[in-house]
């Protein structure tokens, strides 16, 4: 259906001081034959949104143009419902605000002018192009599928329970509890954090017995888990039994282990009194504290950091065993008042509210703590241990002898070395894609639940050395996001970070080579394939990225709203002055996440910028298709640059794998582009995050002055 | 009432509040989330960057912002606080008052009314470093993005902005304005300050210049901070040489806050990284007690601390003085060695912990129980949830995963009965 | 095997310290605040951040053994800014404490005649002396000294007396201190091994005279001035009451000698018992200030039995003493006798004990100060 275009230009915020406006008009009425053209001094004032509206309500237009203030300013004023497309052309952060106003006598400056044409048609091009996105509709199955009976599994399913939606939870031993079975005491959990509380399990595990809405699947696993947020088949192992059951999203919840202890030998694990702090856990549990051979430990020493904080065992802190260190040291006293207990760390860690139980040991008489390095640790006969101690509080070199060693082994998360807990059928493999020690992969600061894989989040030990405390709150975080995946995907919307996002990748499969670069891309794993290597979409996997847009070869993925066709047109749009030495023509793509901002952060600081740059939105560098580079030469760009986010171990970008795959297809594409005799560095990728929109001016500078050394792009004008 | 008539309420606009209102939100219930600054943003929008990525907060900001854009089910009330909490979950009443910003939503943020303004204040945002306008922008990445006018500041019968405004968005005359609202949950994210480092008197903070605290620095590395993004010392504004961090400055201190702050640390080690990278020559001493750095960030850390240019000094800094040239001495004990040092350097910065902002907050009173420390407990009447250092000490991370906890239960609240 | 030096944690002697007036000792988390805090810590090995971290683990020898305790004027500085309210210097006081019963000899004496029970019982030794000596002295006239015309205290218990028991008090009290302080010195060179840059002995002695006559390592103390003030007066006090107890000795054996001299009561204006009583209101000034503050000022820190039996018996002494004189003019007979009778008691006490309860600090302090100097940990303070 042809698109009834409106483009509706602000001449106010200083748009007017710097552009002739009735002369975008022209360009408006005249080149793009816009069925509506308006300039307004207040645009999303009453007035202004009231000049919109009438010609929405006259049935005159029904795609805008709102030729204004960016997209940052003003969202819902402009939103016209949601059949009707607005596209923001932002003349007046990028044109107005950062380039040459008019001069004293009032004459528009060409290449200010120039610029704001060029918007006027790329925004207007684009939006004649765009659909109106319809929503991906499916079946939602409203459960949740929790993996793991230990503290976080059961809080994780109570909390989901409680917000009124029905539980799987799988657990593969017998018995519900995890590690938290053997515990002889609970860290303290409230105000003021001094005492220890009981092992609470066993109230923790009726209450979860008795919510009929929670079913519990003992000496089960996951033995498959098929579809997509909203709608995933889960195939439940019991021994040689199977049970099919249908769920919208899972909560991973295998929990974490300890170091293997073994490995410790420079700490002695080969002696016989030295043990594990889970070994010790047990032993306390019994209420006896003995060496090997029976007799009593009056003398037990703790080694903290055992295998953590270590580069050639866990390099991570495993957060959790200077407590409970704490904690069973506590344990010593409590048993007998006559034992001993040293404690020997590197750093004593017990951040926030944990300082007064870590205060409340310390009084304990019989509970010593230092400083120290282990320098090696010895067995006097058969009996005791010696601990050789560099630079501790008590001297540079000092011995301590005890009865029994502790070693305060680290975390590690149950995806180490493990079976699959989740067995996906997914193209890209069974499990969460991990980042480093085998934690899964999350943009671990602002966004802590999002995985790789939508709908399915993990919480606990699992994902994060944690303690239970922290566990039972990851818990309650995660039965968030499972819960929240089900209401949104229903809805036929997209999850974090383009929540809401009804748009989903549609592929013209009949022109597919199977080349397979899509279902290998995506960051979330979103395609599976057919036996061809054809891609078969789960759209509720799908974050709206883009990436498999960017990856295709044969140009067959498109959203409504966001196409490569789309993104083609704008850049044809642009104007290419013939003439070079004046007139060089620099393409910018900016990640609309966190590059684009900077523009707006630059615009907001008045930070004047290069005219002749041309910015073109995307939603990830991951869309970046290699055709913009070869449309962008083409039509007689100079340069192109690809503004986004830093990428590698400590990526920035949202999407994970976005702003990493762009400068791959880069990479390789510039080896075609010196083939064609012309210069890579036209074609080049720049971080810039929001901090850096006072560098904007430079990058760009610098860029355009290698550009002009290298002289006009060749294909200019042909 | 159905759920989505049902409210939540999140008091604070900090990370932890607009998390937990955004996830409330976009699971399809109503949200109202307050914040009594003009700006949503709390105290990560003074940060220059994250610890462990060194990522931009801004950025996160953004995309927070972004969800909220176009989010119909949260209303967001800046200048507005609550001033009491009544009644019992699901009908709980809170009375909220609107201050007044003398700017209205017609403000289009273009900046016509600042170059007429003819009196300034000083910068609370920059903790007083720099001076704005008194009609000013809150912060650069301000939700929403308003200009906001401190009417002390105005000059008696002054209404230069109000002419020059083209857009009729400054009223002068704007009055406070109290509601009172229905709602069925509150969610609590009142948030931290960081302690009046004042308080520290053998430390020199306000006497001595060049002795700051650690939020100074993130404005000082902060490119929208008083120095445009260049840390230099405030007595002479020349980048320092060498730089002092003093870890635990008032907490983990029974004479001041009892409890470690959990942050601090890894703070100071980012910020060591913004002297660093703007001054290779630069030396750095960090004085701590205990280096706490747990989890994941150990690996940032252990990163850190291979600077060669970085003295690890277990001890702490317990008395600073200044010399003749504005430098300062810091006195401590370099415990592993066990002798005292007394090592000059151009600037100290005080690694001075969160005190969570509740406290004296009117709504409080009997309502909300506190514990001796001033932080949210656990356990409070029905319908009333905590999130983030409202509650505890947690970095970002694990204030948005308690904020999404908390979301949680103010949803179960909701669709309990 | 090892040279490293075997550390085991004594569990008795931590609890030792706890209780002799330490009892926040287990607080400290090593931050060494205490040591900058500190106006006479050291720059090369500063305490008393590690005094507090030996203490934790109770060992003893580093304790007992210490120079440095000894160098703590408790002036609390360190316990006014300590974070964790650990109180360094109560701790260090309590290692004194610690050091001081661990040289006394006999330790049976020294362990009684630091407990409340204990010192009642050590009490009842010069009463019943003292009380013995009256009754065989006076049993024959039949107590007529109560109604003789003058209140003379001579008539209860003759000078020659006083000296005899007091003599064989202060012989007894020489020699346990002899004994002790040669475990002391013995311990403080192995503890602290002499190093370079020593004082000689004769510099080591008149320095730390002069330190201890112009109390100036008190006059560095920041929270707790008055304190110095408090100690001055009442080591004056007693050093005057001490010179005026001599003088009245030789007065009164020159005048039994032939010596035109007037014998004891003296007039009020008469030198020595302006001395005398000048001497016993600095000393009573100085006793009370000192009381008055470990009871209400929250900053000082707390008092153990060690100290209060000290500070006790000194404060009895000085207000009998006192009191004696006052009751004498006032002519109340019964009472002026009885305040006078236990007015040796407690000098006796005072003078037998002294090696064993806290007044032993002024042998083992000053001994230790002159180690100090003399093994060159002691360096000069800053304004020499």
């Amino acid at each position: 259906m042809k698109k009834k275009c409106g483009i509706y230009i602000c001449s106010g915020c200083g748009i007017d001081a710097a552009v002739d406006t009735q002369a975008l008009i022209k360009v408006a009425e005249k080149e793009l034959k816009a069925e509506a053209c308006h300039v307004h001094p207040f645009l999303c004032d009453d007035s202004g949104l009231e000049l919109i509206k009438s010609d929405l309500r006259a049935g005159t237009v029904d795609h805008f143009v709102v030729a204004a203030c960016s997209q940052r300013f003003h969202q819902q004023s402009f939103d016209m419902g949601p059949e009707h497309m607005v596209l923001r052309a932002p003349i007046r952060e990028y044109v107005a605000w950062m380039m040459e106003p008019r001069d004293e006598n009032g004459k528009v400056n060409e290449d200010t002018q120039m610029a704001a044409a060029d918007y006027i048609r790329m925004y207007g091009a684009r939006v004649k192009r765009m659909e109106i996105p319809q929503p991906f509709e499916q079946d939602t199955i409203k459960s949740v599928l929790v993996i793991g009976g230990g503290i976080t599994g059961i809080n994780a399913a109570l909390e989901v329970s409680k917000a009124g939606y029905p539980v799987h939870l799988v657990e593969k031993q017998a018995e519900l509890g995890g590690a938290a079975k053997e515990y002889r005491s609970f860290l303290p959990q409230k105000a003021p954090y001094r005492d220890l509380e009981d092992n609470q399990l066993e109230e923790l595990i009726s209450r979860l017995k008795s919510k009929s809405d929670i079913s519990l699947y003992p000496s089960s696993t996951v033995d498959a888990i098929d579809g997509e947020p909203g709608n995933f088949t889960v195939r439940i192992k019991n021994g040689q039994s199977q049970k099919t059951v249908a769920i919208g999203s899972v909560i991973l919840a295998t929990g974490g282990k300890s170091y293997d202890k073994n490995k410790l030998t420079h700490l002695g694990a080969q002696f016989k009194n030295v043990v594990s702090s889970d070994e010790f856990e047990a032993m306390a549990k019994t209420g006896k504290l003995t060496r090997q051979d029976g007799s009593p430990a009056k003398t037990i020493a703790f080694i903290q950091c055992a295998g953590s904080r270590d580069k050639n065992h866990l390099s991570y802190c495993s957060s959790t065993c200077c407590m409970n260190s704490l904690k069973q040291a506590a344990y010593v006293r409590q048993i007998d008042p006559e034992t001993k207990a040293y404690i020997l760390y590197r750093d004593m860690r017990t951040p926030g509210l944990y300082e007064n139980f870590y205060k409340k040991q310390q009084d304990d008489p019989g509970i010593f703590l230092t400083k120290g390095e282990i320098a090696q640790v010895s067995e006097d006969g058969e009996r005791s241990i010696l601990i050789d101690l560099d630079n501790s509080l008590l001297g540079d070199q000092i011995q301590l002898k005890a009865d029994l060693l502790v070693l305060a082994t680290g975390q590690v998360s149950s995806l180490v070395d493990e079976e699959s807990h989740l067995n996906l059928g997914y193209r890209q493999g069974k499990d969460l894609p991990d980042l480093n020690h085998g934690y899964p992969d999350s943009h671990f600061i602002c966004f802590p639940y999002e995985t790789r894989r939508t709908g399915i989040f993990s919480a606990g030990p699992v994902r994060h050395p944690m303690d239970i405390n922290e566990a039972k709150r990851d818990a309650a975080g995660a039965a968030l996001k499972a819960v929240q995946t089900l209401e949104l995907t229903s809805m036929g919307k997209s999850m974090h970070p383009r929540v809401g996002d009804l748009s989903k990748p549609d592929f013209y499969l009949a022109r597919c080579t199977s080349c397979k670069r899509c279902t290998e891309e995506c960051p979330f794993g979103m395609l599976d394939e057919d036996e061809k290597g054809t891609p078969r979409p789960n759209p509720a996997r799908c974050r709206s990225c883009g990436t498999c847009m960017g990856a295709c070869p044969e140009r067959i993925i498109s959203f409504a709203d966001y196409s490569i066709q789309q993104i083609s047109d704008m850049i044809k749009e642009v104007e290419i002055p013939d003439e070079f030495e004046e007139k060089p023509r620099i393409l910018i793509f900016a990640c609309e996440n966190d590059s684009l901002p900077a523009f707006d952060m630059a615009a907001l600081n008045r930070i004047r910028i290069n005219p002749y740059i041309r910015i073109i939105p995307v939603r990830c560098l991951g869309g970046i298709n290699l055709v913009f580079v070869s449309d962008a030469l083409s039509v007689g760009f100079d340069g192109v640059m690809f503004m986004g986010c830093k990428f590698g171990d400590d990526y920035q970008c949202h999407f994970v794998k976005g702003s990493e795959l762009c400068n791959e297809r880069l990479s390789k594409v510039q080896e075609t582009i010196s083939r064609l005799n012309l210069e890579s560095e036209r074609i080049r990728q720049f971080t810039v995050t929001l901090n850096d929109y006072d560098k904007l001016p430079e990058i760009i500078n610098d860029f355009v002055t290698e550009i002009d050394a290298f002289g006009p792009n060749p294909f200019k004008g042909m | 009432m159905s759920n989505q008539e049902k409210k939540i309420l999140v008091i604070g606009g900090g990370i932890s509040g607009m998390s937990a209102a955004l996830d409330a939100s976009e699971t399809g219930y109503s949200v109202i989330l307050i914040e009594k600054r003009p700006s949503l943003g709390g105290r990560v929008s003074r940060f220059h960057q994250y610890f462990p990525k060194l990522c931009p907060p801004m950025c996160g900001l953004e995309i927070n912002y972004k969800r909220i854009r176009p989010n119909k089910n949260l209303q967001v009330l800046t200048s507005t606080e609550a001033l009491k909490i009544s009644g019992e979950a699901p009908d709980l009443k809170v009375t909220l008052k609107t201050s007044p910003t003398y700017v209205n939503h017609k403000c289009t943020a273009c900046g016509d009314c600042v170059d007429v303004c003819p009196s300034e204040r000083p910068d609370a945002f920059n903790f007083g470093m720099n001076k704005t306008r008194a009609i000013y922008l809150p912060q650069q990445m301000a939700y929403p993005n308003r200009f906001v006018i401190d009417r002390k500041h105005c000059p008696e019968g002054c209404d230069k902005c109000v002419v020059a405004c083209n857009y009729q968005a400054i009223d002068l005359n704007m009055p406070a304005k109290e509601q009172e609202i229905d709602v069925s949950s509150v969610i609590l994210a009142t948030g931290w300050k960081p302690y009046d480092a004042k308080k520290l008197t053998h430390l020199g903070f306000s006497k001595f210049p060049n002795v700051i605290n650690n939020i100074m620095m993130e404005r000082l590395a902060s490119l929208s901070g008083p120095t445009q993004g260049v840390v230099v010392r405030p007595s002479d504004k020349k980048p320092p040489k060498s730089v002092a961090f003093i870890q635990c400055a008032g907490s983990r201190d029974e004479n001041h806050l009892p409890y470690c702050s959990s942050i601090c640390c890894l703070a100071s080690l980012k910020q060591i990284s913004y002297v660093r990278a703007q001054n290779p020559e630069a030396e750095i001493y960090l004085f701590y007690i205990d280096i706490r750095t747990p989890g994941k960030y150990e690996d940032f850390a252990a990163r850190i601390q291979e600077d060669p240019k970085l003295k690890l000094i277990k001890g702490k800094v317990a008395k600073i003085t200044e010399t003749a040239d504005g430098s300062l001495v810091m006195e401590a004990e370099d415990i592993l060695k066990g002798n005292k040092v007394h090592i000059e350097v151009d600037m100290a910065v005080l690694a001075t912990g969160m005190e969570p902002s509740i406290a004296g907050q009117s709504f409080v009173g009997d309502t909300i129980k506190l514990d001796s420390s001033g932080f949210i407990q656990e356990d409070q009447k029905a319908g009333i949830f905590s999130a983030g250092v409202a509650k505890m000490p947690l970095d970002v991370s694990s204030s948005v995963i308690d904020a999404s906890g908390a979301a949680l239960k103010a949803i179960q609240n909701l669709r309990s009965d | 095997m090892t040279d490293r030096a075997v550390i085991n944690a004594d569990l008795k002697f931590v609890q030792g310290i706890l209780n002799s007036g330490g009892a926040d000792l287990k607080k400290c988390y090593q931050c060494s605040t205490c040591t900058v805090a500190c106006p006479l810590s050291e720059e090369g090995v500063p305490f008393p951040r590690k005094e507090m971290i030996y203490a934790q683990w109770g060992i003893r020898d580093k304790l007992i053994n210490s120079v440095d305790s000894w160098l703590c004027h408790h002036c609390n500085d360190c316990s006014d800014q300590c974070p964790r309210g650990a109180r360094p210097g109560d701790v260090m006081g309590a290692i004194r404490q610690m050091s001081i019963r661990a040289f006394s000899k006999p330790s049976l004496v020294a362990k009684a005649a630091n407990s409340p029970l204990g010192a009642l019982l050590l009490l009842l030794i010069p009463m019943l002396i003292i009380g013995g000596v009256i009754c065989f002295l006076n049993a024959d006239q039949g107590f007529d000294f109560l109604t003789r015309e003058r209140i003379i205290y001579a008539n209860m218990i003759p000078v020659i007396a006083i000296d005899l028991i007091f003599m064989s008090a202060a012989f007894f009290a020489v020699i346990t201190m002899i004994l002790g302080l040669r475990g002391f010195i013995g311990g403080l060179k192995k503890g602290n091994p002499i190093i370079n840059g020593g004082e000689t002995l004769g510099q080591a002695v008149t320095g730390t005279i002069r330190d201890i006559l112009s109390h100036r390592k008190f006059k560095e103390c920041g929270v707790n001035q008055s304190r110095g003030t408090a100690h001055l007066l009442m080591m004056y006090g007693f050093i005057g009451l001490f010179i005026t107890t001599n003088l009245v000795l030789v007065i009164h054996y020159l005048h039994e000698f032939g010596f035109d001299i007037q014998d004891t009561p003296f007039p009020f204006f008469h030198p020595v018992k302006i001395l005398g009583n000048v001497s016993a209101l600095a000393a009573f000034i100085g006793i009370f200030l000192i009381t008055a503050r470990r009871l209400f000022n929250q900053g000082v820190g707390k008092s153990s039995s060690f100290d209060w039996i000290f500070i006790g018996v000194m404060f009895l002494t000085v207000l009998t003493g006192i009191m004696s004189q006052v009751f004498r003019v006032a002519e109340f007979v019964e009472i002026a006798f009885i305040t006078y009778y236990f007015h040796l008691v407690f000098v006796f006490f005072l003078l037998a004990f002294a090696p064993h309860t806290k007044f032993g600090h002024l042998f083992y302090r000053t001994t230790a100060m002159i180690y100090a100097r003399y093994c060159g940990r002691s360096l000069p303070l800053k304004q020499d």
